[in-house]
C-alpha cells in the first residue's frame, strides 16, 4: 500500500489502480495520515509546493467527496521532477504490516507472563527506551530539544 | 511669613506633581490588567500561529544550550514551519498544519520521523487557553526589551503542586511570545527559550520550505506508533492530577526484547507526561524506583505483573499521582 500511495502521488497509477487506492485511503484514517506525511516529505524535498499542493489537494478533496469520481491532474510536474531514489520504506507491502501486527498479537497471547522474580532499581538501569519514547511523542519544547541529548 | 507660605505652596505643588506622576506610572503598568488579562495569553497563542515570522532563538535547559532558527508562515489557509538546529547534530523539523516530520541526517542516511503536532516555542500555549486558566493564575510584571522588541512580562503561577511556574515575555505590539522561562518551586530555571532576533514578513513565498539534506543519501522512515482507535480497556485510569487530560494513547514495540507497550500522553495544556504500561514477560526483570534526569522525573513500579512507568518534565508529585491513577490492569 505504501508503494501505491507513493505511486499515486507521482501520478503514475492507471485509472483503475488509482480509484482502488483512493478508495482504500478514504476508508482508513491511518492510510490517509500516511498519504499526507508522504506528501509533506515529497513536496518539501522537491520544494515544488505550489504544484504539488494542487495535485495532492485534488486527491484529498476527491477522497472527501466520492473516491470513484476523482479526476486526475495529469499535467502535474511531480512525476518528472522527482529526483529522489525510492526509499526502502515506501516499497514495504502493507501485508507485512498486518503480518507484524498478527505476530505481535500472537506473541502477546502465547507469551507466559508471570510475576517477575527479580527487580532492578531504575537508578542503576536507566530506562532509556521509555525516556526516548516519551521525548518522541510528547509535544513540548523540553521533550523535543532534550531528545538530541539522549542520542 | 511670605517665605513660609511660598515654601508650603511649592511643596504642595511638588507633592501633587509627584502623586500625579505616580498615578500615571501605576495606570500604565496596569493598563494590561484593566481588560481581561487572559486576553494577552490568548493573543500570544494566536500570534504564534497566525503571524509569519523568522528568527533565531536560544534554547537552554540544565543540560545544554543551542541556537535554533525558525521560519513560520501562515498564508491564511495553512501554517508552514521549519525549525532548524544550528548547533550540534544537524536536525530539522518541517510542519504543515498538524502534519509534522523531523529529518535527522546521519553520515550514511537520513532518518525521517513522523511526529504528532508539536507545541514548540513560540507556540507553546494551547489554542484553547481554558486549559491553562483552570490550572494557573496570571499576573503582570515589568517591561523589558527582548530581541529588539518591547515585551510585557507575564507570570503564570500554578494553582497547585502539580505543575511548574512560567514566566513569559510577550511582544507589546503583536503579542508574540519572545521569551519564556520554566521555573521549579524554588525559582530555579528548568528551561529558558529566548529570541535573539525576530522579524515579521508578509511574503507568501515557500522557497524556504525544504530540508537541507543530501538527496543522494538513503532515506529511512521511522513510522509513528499506532494510535489506539478502539476503546480497549486495558487499564482503569482515574483520579489524575487536576487539569491533566489524555491527549493520546498509542501502542508501540519497545525494549531490548521488543514487546507491546501501551503509552498514554496526559497534558494540562503546557506540560506533558507519558504513562507506560506493559506486561512483564517471563524471565524479564522488572524495574522499580525513581530517578531524575535533567528536568525529567521517572517513576517505575510493578502492579499485577505489569510494569508501570511514568516519565515527564513535571514535579515529582505529578509523576507519583499519575502512576497511582492506574487503578487496575487487565489480566493477561
Amino acid at each position: 500500500m505504501k508503494e501505491k500511495i507513493s505511486t499515486l502521488l507521482d501520478d503514475e497509477l492507471d485509472l483503475k489502480g488509482t480509484s482502488q487506492t483512493v478508495s482504500e485511503i478514504g476508508k482508513d484514517k491511518r492510510l490517509r495520515e500516511r498519504f499526507e506525511t508522504y506528501q509533506l516529505i515529497r513536496d518539501s524535498m522537491k520544494n515544488e509546493l505550489s504544484d504539488a499542493t494542487f495535485s495532492s489537494k485534488s486527491i484529498l478533496d476527491a477522497i472527501d467527496k466520492e473516491p470513484i469520481q476523482m479526476q486526475f491532474n495529469q499535467s502535474s510536474k511531480i512525476a518528472s521532477a522527482i529526483a529522489l531514489p525510492y526509499p526502502s520504506w515506501m516499497s514495504w507491502p502493507v501485508a507485512a504490516s498486518f503480518a507484524a501486527v498478527l505476530l505481535i498479537a500472537a506473541l502477546t497471547m502465547n507469551h507466559g507472563y508471570l510475576k517477575p522474580s527479580e527487580t532492578f532499581e531504575i537508578a542503576e538501569d536507566i530506562p532509556v527506551e521509555y525516556i526516548q519514547a516519551h521525548q518522541i511523542l510528547a509535544p513540548t519544547n523540553v521533550a523535543y530539544y532534550s531528545e538530541m541529548g539522549t542520542k | 511669613m511670605w517665605l513660609i507660605i511660598l515654601r508650603w505652596v511649592l511643596n504642595n505643588l511638588l507633592m501633587q506633581r509627584l502623586l500625579f506622576s505616580l498615578l500615571l506610572i501605576f495606570l500604565n503598568a496596569n493598563a494590561y490588567a484593566l481588560d481581561d488579562p487572559w486576553i494577552q495569553i490568548e493573543k500570544a497563542s494566536q500570534a504564534a500561529r497566525q503571524l509569519s515570522y523568522k528568527g533565531i532563538f536560544v534554547y537552554q535547559n540544565n543540560q545544554e544550550m543551542r541556537s535554533i532558527e525558525i521560519t513560520h508562515l501562515n498564508n491564511g489557509k495553512e501554517e508552514f514551519a521549519r525549525i532548524v538546529n544550528l548547533d550540534g547534530p544537524s536536525r530539522e523539523l518541517l510542519s504543515r498544519g498538524d502534519n509534522v516530520v523531523v529529518f535527522n541526517p546521519t553520515k550514511e542516511n537520513v532518518l525521517i520521523q513522523k511526529r504528532q503536532g508539536q507545541n514548540l516555542f513560540p507556540a507553546i500555549l494551547p489554542s484553547n487557553i481554558e486549559f491553562v486558566k483552570s490550572s494557573y493564575s496570571l499576573r503582570f510584571g515589568d517591561q523589558e526589551r527582548i530581541g529588539g522588541r518591547e515585551a510585557q512580562i507575564v507570570y503564570l503561577d500554578p494553582r497547585d503542586e502539580y505543575r511548574y511556574p512560567y514566566k513569559l515575555w510577550l511582544d507589546k505590539e503583536f503579542g508574540l511570545l519572545l521569551k519564556m522561562m520554566v521555573l521549579d518551586h524554588n525559582q530555579k530555571t528548568i528551561e529558558q527559550v529566548s529570541f535573539n532576533q525576530i522579524s515579521l514578513f508578509a511574503s507568501q513565498d515557500l522557497n524556504w520550505f525544504t530540508p537541507s539534506v543530501d538527496t543522494h543519501k538513503k532515506y529511512i522512515m521511522d513510522e509513528a506508533p499506532q494510535n489506539m482507535v478502539s476503546k480497549e480497556t486495558y487499564c482503569t485510569i482515574s483520579n489524575l492530577p487536576t487539569g491533566f487530560r489524555e491527549v493520546s494513547h498509542v501502542t508501540r514495540m519497545m525494549g531490548r526484547q521488543p514487546q507491546l507497550v501501551h503509552q498514554w500522553i496526559f497534558s494540562d495544556g503546557l506540560s506533558s507526561v507519558s504513562l507506560f504500561v506493559n506486561p512483564i514477560p517471563k524471565g524479564q526483570k522488572s524495574r522499580v524506583g525513581e530517578i531524575q534526569i535533567g528536568s525529567a522525573h521517572i517513576y517505575a513500579r510493578v502492579m499485577n505483573g505489569s510494569q508501570i512507568m511514568v516519565v515527564g518534565e513535571v514535579p515529582q508529585a505529578t509523576i507519583h499521582k499519575i502512576s497511582n491513577s492506574v487503578q487496575s490492569v487487565s489480566a493477561h
